[in-house]
């Protein structure tokens, strides 16, 4: 009998995928997923971006590059904006945790944390009067780890450093370059178990949509209909929701008002863009657009619809990888002129812990704010849609989460298009 | 600005009915920035340039994706001690802030985080940065301090390179917001009502079986439901997930006969936070001893020390007269004794006694301050903590509370009922 071939790595196929996250920890009789591998395989990309640049370290601020690269969480949306807590990677050597008050807890067990320190605070809401005291102890700490770590290595980069921190920072020698560059290219390729739990994020989204488009009746508020969202993704795991982008009515247009008491009314289109923050605080981020029944959609709302439609679908059908985004904007759907106005901010952006690098501009922004970069596979994208036209009564949002492939594209969010606002070409 | 029609039915005023008095929002608005343009003067600075969504928040009263812009810095408001308020907002957002009555100007912002701009970034840090200098010198009379929130060390070192001298723009707004105008307080009770509904939904639907998360969703999904904005934390566990605190709301399916803890860090309707904690017991049956003797000594912990809050009372005072926590317990207290409130946490913050000269820091009461008074209780190696927190208003007199939900009486040692 001839030897066995060896076997080619093993690679899910989305509805794989999809079941390994169904599974994720709630049966002793199947893998699920292997959340200590997702961390140290995180960690290990952090590193290689830090030392790719030289650098002795990288001092994280940001609760969602502090859980890429340990997967520790505390009090994430709070600590968004009190820098109550931060974490040190080094090129090699340990990684410290500086946590609030009594937290140690939090992150015991944690492989990716070598140590847990009491964090120096020096914001002014912990600080008060002793912000200057508190910020030159802070450094001290700070620089005493640069040198244990990095030797001669003076290079730190900081992802979030207000300015008294960064004159502290200079005046010890520290040679400060900018931290969200670093963590943003480790977490710009997704691996197959940061997918698995994207997944499980977007099938938790996509449970939200299907009970706000059950629930959705004349006379409720946008404030109600959205709030369905919220209680669906924090009763299954999920973490937060970035905007309160639901509208309805004349207020889908212009795009951004944000979601209010204001009734939807029978035959009001409601759009609404989730930025869910998910199970494993991975980011769901699709929009779509209902109508409010009794009634059919009328011919204006079918047509703003399939112009939508028709620019999601023509800007995913471009993605490959080795397209470069200033190609993606060039050869991507053309907004009628009465809609180039009203245009969304980006073509297409990248996805994972949350809204993340590159923004994809339309080519009418590339110069004020465009940037150029390639398409990889395993990156993951939001391709976007707003089509509402200068003084129009309504706007259409629509937008899908895809996966870049050696192939091409994989939609991760599945949550079907609406049949009664398709025009009947696209049926 | 491209496209704009009234939206006439947009957003219900505070009190949904023209035979009453409501609130006048475009007078708050402006009393409110009135307060910043006031400090402004008094530090002696060219402006004030603001990131954080809630500094600008409480400027203009304009919002624009507030948890989003936490951390992507896409929007900024530039105020000139004497001259415009200028709000650059983020793409196509201008028809946001228009007819507030506080904004002068819109203009497109430039991004230079990494997100935003890529390898653009210190290119669009110097432009950024050059039409700063540019209404520093315009409206600054050769005064070259900009006071500033938030900024992160690009933007920092391409400000300095324009000769601008960065002053602590934080600092600046604590201080003036936690004196709370009577407009305010009335929107603080507003959101306290949505807090408290949704504490009594979760009340309401506790059973054995329910997950800490399908509970926790009740809060957020009322808090949403009546136009609330958002939940700071996930502070909320049941049984050996109480103790020690801040362990995070997860899937553990809560049992009969728990501790269920939690601590609302609700942001509510008008952007006011409503920060009140919580410890139900979860039926059937009665709590046990143990459990009434945790919640007893938290309840003493707060209600002694809510007295002690008055207008002229300093920090220190108030550590040193505050309840003293038994030894058992001091390992795992709670982080502040007390702390301010607004639209978010915010200054001031009292240390405890015991890390007084650690971190604590002195100021003195003042009417109008709002502040929180905490309580943690729970014992190394027990299996469970009592969390409680009160939101009260300080005035000349006793203290008047902001929170009204009642303690749980089947948790109360007989001495307190």
């Amino acid at each position: 009998m001839a030897p066995e071939a060896p076997q080619p790595p093993f690679t899910p196929s989305p509805d794989a995928r999809r079941a390994a996250s169904v599974a994720m920890g709630r049966s002793d009789t199947e893998a699920g997923l292997d959340l200590a591998a997702l961390r140290s395989e995180r960690l290990a990309r952090v590193r290689a971006e830090v030392k790719k640049r030289d650098l002795a370290g990288v001092l994280l601020y940001d609760p969602i590059n502090i859980r890429y690269a340990t997967g520790s969480r505390n009090m994430s949306v709070w600590t968004l904006h009190n820098a109550a807590r931060s974490c040190f990677v080094p090129a090699e050597g340990p990684v410290v945790l500086f946590d609030y008050h009594n937290c140690d807890h939090l992150s015991e067990g944690l492989e990716t944390v070598d140590e847990i320190r009491r964090s120096t605070s020096w914001y002014f809401f912990s600080a008060g009067w002793r912000v200057e005291e508190k910020v030159q102890k802070w450094a001290d700490e700070i620089d005493d780890l640069l040198r244990q770590n990095g030797g001669d290595n003076r290079r730190l980069a900081i992802d979030k450093c207000d300015p008294a921190g960064t004159w502290a920072l200079e005046e010890r020698g520290v040679a400060l370059s900018d931290g969200q560059e670093v963590l943003e290219q480790a977490r710009l390729i997704k691996s197959d178990l940061e997918l698995q739990a994207m997944t499980h994020a977007i099938a938790v989204a996509e449970i939200g949509m299907e009970r706000m488009r059950e629930a959705l009746r004349p006379g409720m508020s946008e404030n109600e209909l959205w709030a369905i969202l919220h209680r669906e993704n924090i009763a299954r795991g999920g973490e937060w929701i970035e905007t309160r982008l639901l509208a309805a009515g004349r207020r889908t247009n212009p795009w951004f008002q944000e979601c209010s008491a204001h009734l939807i009314r029978p035959g009001d289109l409601v759009s609404f863009d989730t930025d869910l923050i998910g199970p494993f605080g991975y980011c769901a981020d699709i929009s779509r657009t209902f109508h409010c029944g009794p009634g059919k959609p009328n011919e204006t709302q079918k047509r703003l619809y399939g112009l939508a439609y028709e620019q999601i679908e023509t800007n995913i059908a471009l993605l490959r990888p080795g397209l470069t985004f200033r190609e993606i904007s060039e050869k991507s759907w053309t907004l009628p002129a009465s809609c180039t106005p009203n245009r969304y901010s980006v073509v297409m952006h990248g996805v994972g812990l949350c809204d993340e690098y590159p923004s994809i501009y339309y080519a009418e922004d590339w110069d004020a704010a465009g940037y150029d970069g390639v398409i990889a596979a395993g990156m993951t994208l939001c391709v976007e849609s707003y089509v509402g036209e200068v003084g129009g009564d309504e706007g259409i949002k629509l937008e899908q989460q895809v996966l870049i492939t050696e192939r091409g594209v994989e939609r991760l969010s599945r949550f079907p298009y609406e049949e009664d606002l398709l025009p009947a070409r696209w049926l | 600005m491209p496209n704009s029609h009234p939206s006439p039915e947009s957003v219900l005023p505070p009190s949904p009915d023209d035979t009453l008095g409501g609130l006048e929002w475009t007078p708050l608005r402006r009393k409110r920035l009135d307060k910043v343009r006031q400090a402004l003067q008094a530090a002696d600075v060219a402006g004030l340039l603001l990131y954080d969504p809630i500094n600008i928040r409480y400027a203009t009263g304009s919002r624009n994706m507030t948890v989003w812009t936490l951390h992507n810095a896409v929007r900024y408001c530039f105020i000139a001690t004497e001259g415009p308020v200028i709000l650059f907002d983020f793409h196509g957002c201008g028809h946001l802030s228009r007819g507030l009555g506080t904004v002068d100007e819109v203009r497109p912002a430039i991004a230079w985080f990494y997100f935003g701009a890529g390898a653009r970034g210190p290119e669009k840090a110097k432009q950024w940065a050059a039409e700063l200098a540019d209404l520093v010198q315009r409206y600054g009379g050769g005064n070259k301090r900009l006071a500033i929130d938030r900024c992160d060390p690009p933007g920092s070192f391409a400000l300095r390179d324009h000769g601008l001298v960065l002053e602590e723009g934080q600092a600046l707004m604590e201080v003036l917001r936690a004196i709370k105008l009577p407009e305010e307080l009335e929107l603080i009770r507003q959101s306290m009502v949505v807090c408290e509904a949704g504490m009594a939904r979760m009340q309401d639907a506790l059973r054995p079986g329910l997950s800490e998360n399908e509970l926790w969703s009740l809060l957020h999904e009322t808090n949403i439901a009546k136009g609330g904005e958002w939940i700071e934390t996930r502070l909320l566990t049941a049984g050996s997930r109480t103790n020690p605190w801040f362990q995070e709301s997860s899937d553990r399916v809560i049992r009969p006969g728990e501790l269920v803890a939690f601590d609302t860090d609700l942001i509510g309707p008008f952007g006011y936070c409503s920060d009140v904690s919580r410890t139900y017991f979860c039926g059937p049956g009665k709590p046990s001893a143990r459990q009434k003797e945790l919640y007893g000594l938290a309840y003493e912990q707060i209600e002694t020390n809510i007295p002690l809050f008055r207008a002229g009372r300093t920090a220190r005072e108030i550590a040193e007269a505050a309840w003293r926590i038994p030894d058992r317990f001091l390992p795992y207290r709670y982080g502040s004794l007390a702390h301010g409130v607004g639209l978010c946490d915010e200054y001031p913050r009292i240390a405890h006694d015991i890390d007084f000269a650690a971190s604590g820091f002195d100021f003195v009461l003042e009417p109008g301050m709002t502040i929180c008074v905490e309580s943690y209780i729970g014992e190394p190696g027990d299996s469970e903590g009592v969390k409680l927190e009160e939101q009260i208003l300080i005035t000349e007199g006793e203290p008047v509370n902001l929170s009204t939900y009642p303690f749980e009486a089947a948790l109360l040692p007989a001495r307190w009922v």
